[in-house]
C-alpha cells in the first residue's frame, strides 16, 4: 500500500463522512419544511461574508479552543471530562470574585490574577472528579456530570445573591448579573467596530503550550502513556492515578480560563447562561480536532461558524437555532462511525485491492 | 449460514504469492495436506508462516495463486467464508473476551444457538460437553476467562473452534504458552484428533514438530526451502534448514558465582486477582551474578511473585529485601529507580505501549532522566540516537524507529523490551517467559544477552515453564508449587525428571 493511497483513502473517507452528515442533516431540515440548500448556505457561508460576522465566529471559537485543549489533555491521559460546562462556570465565578474584590488594582496585576483565579476555580472543579476516580474508582462520567449541576446551582446562587449588581437592586429589575467589572480585567478589542478581543492570542498561545506539554515534555509523555495503555504505564513506573488527577486539574483549569476570557473579553460581567453549552461543544471540538491542537483550532473555527450560522438561519430562513444542536449530534455520530472505519485495516486492504484493479486497467488503457 | 459437513480430504495451496510494501511475504508457496495428516509449518519469525495461514483463513487475499479444497477451487473473501468451508484457526493471541465466561465466549460465535430474541446457552453447554468428551478437552464452562491461565485459555480456544464445526484445524504456535506437561498432553490430544481431522500447526519447537507431525514444510523469507516427511529428518537437520545455519542455544556452563544475596524474599504473602493467597509464606534468596530459574506449572504464583517484587501487586505481609532495602509495597517507580529490571509476561500490553513508537517505548522508564530530558523537555536527538543504537545492537527488525511498537512481531517486541531493560543497566533482572513464542534465532539472542549480563554480576530471576530454558541457563533452580517454593536445587541436581516431580507437587523426590 503506498503512502499516497493511505492519505487519499483517509481524505476520501472524511469527505464522505461530511457528505453523509450533510445528507442526514438535510433530511432533518426537510422534515421541518426548511429550504435545505439555503439553510446550509446561510450556516456555512453567510457568517464569512462580512468582517463583523467573521469576528463573531472567531469570538465563539476562542472559548471552544481553550475548552477543547483541556478536554484533549484529559482524553489523552485516559479520563473523559464531561464537566467542562461546570468548570467553566466556576472559572467565571473565580474571575468575577477577584475582579469585584480588587477593582482598583492596575491591569497588569489584576488581569493575570483574575485569569489565574478562574483557572484555579475550574481546576478545583476538575480535581474533584480526578481524585474521586484515582482514589475511589468513581466513574468520571458520573462525577463530572453531577458536578455540572452543582456548579450551575452555585453559579445561579452567586449571581442572584452575593455577586448581584447593586444597581439591579435599586432599579428593581432584578436581572441576575454581576455589576460591570473593573476596566482592569478588560481584554482589548483590537479591531475597530468589532468585539474581537486579545483572548484570541491567548487561545493560540495555550494551543502551543498544550502541544509542547503533550508531545515535547516528559510529563506529556507520561500522560499519553497512561492514557494509551494504563497497564504498560504502570509497569514503566508512571503513577497512572497521579497523572489522571493532574490531567483533570489541567482540563478543569482550561475550562475555567475559557470562562475568564469569555467575561474579560466579551461580556465584562458575569451573566446567567454565559456557558451556553460551550463545555459540551468543546468535547465535540476536541474529538473533531483529533485531540490535537493543530486539529482543534480549525475545528473550533468550524463550530464557531455553526453557532453564528445558526443565529443567522433563525433570522434569514426561519430555521430555529436549536437545529444546530441537532446537526452537532449528527456530526458526533458521523465522527464516531468515521473513526471506526478509519481504524479498520481490512477494509482499507480491500479498497486498496479494488483501487489497484482500477489502476491497472487505467494503465492498460493509457498504454 | 448453512455449514457443509463434508470432510476435507485434501487441501492444496498453489503458487501463493503475497506482497506487502517492501516485503515479499509469500513467494510462490505450494503446499498440500490430506485427510488425517498433521503438517508442521516451520520457520523463524517473519518467515511468512502466519501470513500464509491468514491467506488460507481469508484474512488476506493472495496476489497470485489459488486454494483448492477436495480438488475444487475456493475463494475466501473473509474468515467467515473459510469458516463455512470448515477451516478453523486458533491464533497465537487468543481471541477471547476476558470478562465473559467460557460458555458466553463460545456462544458468541455459535450462530445456531441464536434466535432473534433468545440465546440458547443450554445448547452451547451441551455442545461443549460433547466436544470435551469426544476429544478429552476439559474446560469449566462457567469460569471467567480472566480467571484462567494461558494454558487453560488455549484449551478454551480449541474447544471454541471445534464447537463451531471446524473440520480442519490451523494452530498458530499452540504450545508457545503451555507448560511441558500441558504440551505433552496437547500432543497426545492432537494425535488422537488427527484421526478425525487434518491439522496444520505452526511451530518453532523442533521436538514437538518431531513428535507430532507427519509432514513438514519449512519457510524462510517467504519461500518454501524444504518439504518432506518428518520421520526422515532429525531435529538438528530441521533447525539448520530453518535458520540457514547451525543453531545451538547457549548454555550456562560457568562455575557458580560467589555473589552476595541481593534479593531476599521472606515469608511473602500475596493475593491473586481472585482474592485467595497466591503466595503463601514464600521464601527465596538470589545472589548477584547468578541466574535462578523458577520452574513451575503456570498459575502457581509466578505472575503474582513477579508483580509483587515490582510493586505492581499489593504485598499482604512479608519482606522483599533488595540491596538492603525492603521494597515490599513500594511504588513501581521507586523499585525501578532502585535498580530492578523486569521483562513482563504480557509483552504486548504491559511491556510496551503498543500505540507508541519504537523510540518512545525504549525510554518508557527513563523519561525524566537527564539522558533524555532537559528540564522536562524531551531530548529528541538523544532519544533518536538511543533508538538507532539499540536497534542495531539488539537486532530489532523494523523499517524505522518511528513505527508503532505494537505493529512489530512478537520476537521484535521482546527485543525492544530486552533492549530497554538491559540498556538501563539494572542491578537485578526479573525475566518472565522471555522466549515464549520466539523463534530459535531470537531465543538464542535473548539467552546470550541474559548470560552476558549475568557475567557482569547481575542477578536474574528467570521465570519459565520451559524446562529446557531453565536447565540451560540456571545456576540454581527453584520449583514453585501452590505459592510456595517446593525446593531449590543446584544445577547439577536438576534434570527434567526431578523438576517434573517437584512441579507436580511431590516434595521429596526420593519417595517416588
Amino acid at each position: 500500500m503506498t503512502k499516497q493511497f493511505r492519505v487519499l483513502y483517509k481524505v476520501t473517507i472524511i469527505i464522505l463522512a461530511i457528505l453523509a452528515a450533510m445528507l442526514i442533516g438535510s433530511i432533518i431540515l426537510m422534515t421541518i419544511g426548511a429550504d435545505v440548500f439555503k439553510t446550509y448556505r446561510v450556516i456555512l457561508f453567510e457568517p464569512l461574508k462580512t468582517t463583523l460576522q467573521l469576528t463573531e465566529v472567531l469570538i465563539r471559537a476562542i472559548p471552544l479552543t481553550i475548552i477543547a485543549l483541556g478536554i484533549s489533555v484529559a482524553y489523552r491521559s485516559g479520563i473523559i471530562n464531561i464537566g467542562a460546562e461546570g468548570q467553566m462556570a466556576m472559572g467565571i465565578l473565580g474571575t468575577t470574585a477577584v475582579a469585584l474584590a480588587f477593582p482598583e488594582l492596575p491591569k497588569p496585576i489584576l488581569l493575570p490574577m483574575a485569569i489565574l483565579a478562574g483557572a484555579m476555580a475550574g481546576g478545583v472543579w476538575g480535581f474533584i472528579p480526578g481524585i474521586l476516580r484515582a482514589k475511589l474508582q468513581v466513574s468520571e462520567l458520573l462525577s463530572t456530570v453531577m458536578l455540572n449541576y452543582i456548579a450551575a446551582q452555585i453559579y445561579t446562587f452567586m449571581l442572584r445573591g452575593p455577586f448581584l449588581d447593586p444597581a439591579e437592586l435599586t432599579m428593581g429589575s432584578g436581572t441576575p448579573q454581576s455589576m460591570r467589572l473593573s476596566r482592569g480585567i478588560w481584554l482589548d478589542r483590537f479591531l475597530k467596530g468589532t468585539r474581537l478581543h486579545t483572548g484570541i492570542f491567548f487561545a493560540l498561545f495555550l494551543a502551543l503550550l498544550i502541544y509542547l506539554l503533550l508531545w515535547k515534555t516528559n510529563y506529556g509523555y507520561k500522560m499519553r502513556a497512561a492514557g494509551a495503555s494504563a497497564r504498560a504505564a504502570r509497569y514503566g513506573g508512571i503513577s497512572v492515578t497521579w497523572y489522571l488527577v493532574i490531567a483533570m486539574v489541567i482540563s478543569g483549569a482550561f475550562a475555567g480560563m475559557a470562562g475568564a476570557i469569555e467575561i474579560a473579553g466579551v461580556h465584562r460581567r458575569a451573566i446567567e447562561g454565559i456557558t451556553g453549552g460551550y463545555g459540551f461543544s468543546g468535547i465535540v471540538v476536541a474529538l473533531f480536532g483529533g485531540l490535537h491542537p493543530a486539529g482543534i483550532i480549525p475545528a473550533s473555527f468550524f463550530f464557531g461558524l455553526l453557532i453564528v450560522g445558526a443565529d443567522m438561519t433563525q433570522r434569514m430562513v426561519g430555521v430555529p437555532a436549536n437545529m444546530v444542536n441537532v446537526l452537532q449530534g449528527v456530526i458526533i455520530l458521523v465522527i464516531v462511525a468515521t473513526k471506526m472505519i478509519l481504524a479498520d485495516p481490512y477494509l482499507m486492504e480491500r479498497v486498496w485491492r479494488k483501487y489497484q484493479g482500477i489502476g491497472k486497467k487505467h494503465v492498460e488503457v493509457e498504454a | 449460514m448453512e455449514l457443509t459437513q463434508k470432510k476435507i480430504t485434501n487441501l492444496r495451496m498453489e503458487h501463493i504469492t503475497k506482497r506487502f510494501p517492501g516485503v515479499l511475504a509469500s513467494d510462490d508457496i505450494t503446499l498440500e495436506i490430506s485427510e488425517g495428516q498433521i503438517l508442521a509449518l516451520v520457520g523463524e519469525n517473519g518467515a511468512g508462516k502466519t501470513t500464509l495461514m491468514n491467506i488460507l483463513m481469508g484474512l488476506y487475499q493472495p496476489d497470485e495463486g489459488r486454494i483448492l479444497i477436495n480438488g475444487e477451487e475456493v475463494h475466501f473473501r473473509s474468515p467467515n467464508d473459510a469458516f463455512a468451508a470448515g477451516l478453523g484457526m486458533v491464533h497465537q493471541q487468543y481471541m477471547l473476551v476476558a470478562n465473559m465466561t467460557v460458555l458466553e465466549n463460545i456462544a458468541l460465535g455459535f450462530k445456531a444457538a441464536w434466535s432473534p430474541y433468545k440465546l440458547d446457552l443450554g445448547m452451547v453447554r451441551d455442545r461443549i460437553t460433547e466436544i470435551a468428551k469426544k476429544y478429552g478437552l476439559v474446560v469449566d464452562p462457567d469460569a471467567y476467562i480472566w480467571q484462567l491461565s494461558v494454558g487453560e485459555q488455549q484449551r478454551v480456544e480449541l474447544v471454541k473452534t471445534l464447537c463451531l464445526g471446524a473440520r480442519f484445524l490451523i494452530l498458530d504456535e499452540p504450545t508457545s504458552a503451555l507448560t511441558p506437561q500441558e504440551t505433552d498432553e496437547l500432543i497426545v490430544l492432537l494425535k488422537n484428533m488427527s484421526s478425525e481431522l487434518s491439522i496444520i500447526f505452526i511451530s518453532h519447537k523442533l521436538q514437538e514438530v518431531k513428535d507430532l507431525s507427519d509432514k513438514i514444510t519449512i519457510l524462510r523469507h517467504g519461500a518454501v526451502v524444504f518439504e518432506g516427511n518428518t520421520h526422515e529428518h532429525s531435529p538438528s537437520d530441521i533447525a539448520a534448514l530453518m535458520t540457514g545455519h547451525e543453531v545451538d542455544l547457549p548454555l550456562n556452563e560457568e562455575p557458580a558465582p560467589e555473589g552476595v544475596p541481593v534479593l531476599d524474599i521472606k515469608n511473602l504473602n500475596v493475593k491473586s486477582d481472585r482474592g485467595f493467597l497466591a503466595l503463601k509464606d514464600l521464601n527465596l534468596t538470589i545472589s548477584s551474578g547468578e541466574i535462578v530459574g523458577l520452574a513451575g506449572v503456570s498459575g502457581n504464583g509466578q505472575r503474582e511473585l513477579a508483580e509483587a517484587i515490582n510493586g505492581l501487586r499489593k504485598v499482604e505481609s512479608g519482606e522483599i529485601q533488595f540491596y538492603g532495602e525492603n521494597i515490599a509495597n513500594k511504588s513501581p517507580h521507586h523499585i525501578i529507580e532502585a535498580g530492578m529490571g523486569y521483562i513482563p509476561e504480557e509483552r504486548n500490553t504491559e511491556g510496551i505501549v503498543p500505540s507508541f513508537s519504537l523510540k518512545e517505548n525504549l525510554i518508557l522508564k527513563d523519561t525524566e532522566h537527564d539522558e533524555f530530558s532537559n528540564h522536562a523537555f524531551l531530548k529528541n536527538k538523544a532519544i533518536d540516537k538511543n533508538a538507532e543504537d539499540l536497534r542495531v545492537k539488539f537486532d530489532i527488525r523494523s523499517p524505522n524507529i518511528s513505527i508503532a511498537a505494537g505493529s512489530l512481531s512478537g520476537g521484535n517486541i521482546q527485543k525492544v523490551i530486552l533492549a530497554r531493560e538491559i540498556s538501563r543497566r539494572p542491578k537485578f533482572l526479573i525475566a518472565v517467559y522471555p522466549i515464549r513464542g520466539l523463534d530459535l534465532g531470537a531465543a538464542e539472542f535473548i539467552h546470550k544477552q541474559l548470560l552476558e549480563i549475568r557475567r557482569e554480576g547481575i542477578g536474574i530471576l528467570l521465570i519459565s515453564e520451559e524446562l529446557d530454558e531453565i536447565l540451560d541457563l540456571s545456576d540454581r533452580v527453584a520449583v514453585i508449587f501452590k505459592g510456595q517454593i517446593q525446593k531449590v536445587l543446584d544445577r547439577k541436581d536438576a534434570n527434567r525428571r526431578s523438576l517434573g516431580i517437584l512441579m507436580a507437587g511431590v516434595k521429596d523426590d526420593q519417595t517416588v
